[in-house]
């Protein structure tokens, strides 16, 4: 009981403890450093603009979404075109190596088509 | 001051000079900022974006309240922005979430420059246990007991009513008494 009496003590002496609290000065150079920050600012040029635009996250994960999607579309079509190109090469090898173009004896010296 | 760089002799509105406003309003803004995320060096960096911002947005300002109401509006945002910021960043935040209770006896004491000494100790607990505090219930409570501005223009700069304003400073001294309860409880043992 007596501790708890000391509790509540406590408590309303910590809810009082910031009744007569000072403003606080800000440091003398807050004020110089914000009009350097603003005139560094304004210096910039577009390639840190551009940069800057570049660093923001949504900006960044677009653009690995885009080249993800980018990759797999160049991917699907390569895969499908170089199929028909090694059934093609397949084929060419198959001809020039049992010479199935070939119908004569006399082709075999002929050089010249 | 005004003519030292290009920035200062820059004139926001025809009506007055933006290095006039920084040179009147710093003070306030750094001790609204410093009431809410307790660190010095923070509130600086925040009265610096706080600055920049108006800098960049004076154009959209409307004038359907103060500017000064409007710029310690933007401070609240930018600080609570700030402490967002700051919990997302620390590792194991999930968990200390989870754990809550044991946060407050774990963060480092902040001393207000502005409290007399023989109070610094249970000002220290007090800012503590406000940092606990939901977003709305710790802006409007610092506003008005910290930066000691009225309860209307603690409702302007929050945009609520009075009495909402009127509420959440009651809801705010009696979450803080049930912090402190637990924390004084721990600390008789």
């Amino acid at each position: 009981m007596h501790n708890n009496f000391n509790i509540q003590n406590q408590i309303e002496k910590t809810l009082h403890s910031i009744d007569d609290i000072n403003t606080v000065d800000a440091n003398p150079y807050l004020a110089t450093r914000i009009f350097a920050a603003l005139h560094n600012r304004t210096q910039k040029n577009i390639w840190s603009k551009i940069a800057i635009f570049i660093c923001k996250p949504y900006i960044a994960a677009t653009a690995v979404i885009l080249l993800v999607i980018l990759n797999v579309v160049l991917f699907t079509i390569n895969a499908s075109s170089s199929d028909q190109d090694f059934a093609i090469s397949k084929t060419a090898t198959t001809t020039n190596e049992f010479a199935i173009n070939i119908t004569s004896m006399y082709d075999t010296e002929n050089i010249n088509p | 001051m005004t003519g030292e760089t290009p920035v200062l002799q820059h004139t926001i509105t025809s009506k007055f000079n933006f290095a006039t406003l920084v040179n009147a309003q710093k003070n306030l803004v750094y001790n609204i900022a410093l009431g809410i995320v307790q660190n010095e060096a923070d509130a600086e960096d925040i009265t610096q974006e706080v600055f920049i911002k108006v800098f960049d947005n004076i154009s959209n300002f409307r004038e359907e309240a103060a500017l000064t109401t409007w710029m310690y509006r933007i401070t609240v945002n930018c600080a609570l922005d700030f402490e967002k910021q700051q919990k997302r960043q620390k590792r194991g935040g999930l968990l200390k979430r989870v754990f809550g209770d044991t946060e407050m006896l774990n963060t480092a004491d902040f001393h207000h420059p502005g409290i007399a000494l023989d109070k610094k100790e249970e000002a220290a607990v007090l800012f503590k246990a406000i940092k606990k505090l939901p977003d709305k219930q710790r802006a409007a409570f610092v506003l008005h007991k910290v930066d000691l501005l009225t309860n209307n223009e603690v409702a302007n700069i929050l945009n609520i009513s009075l009495q909402a304003a009127e509420s959440l400073q009651v809801r705010a001294k009696n979450n803080l008494k049930t912090y402190l309860q637990t924390y004084y409880e721990q600390h008789y043992k």
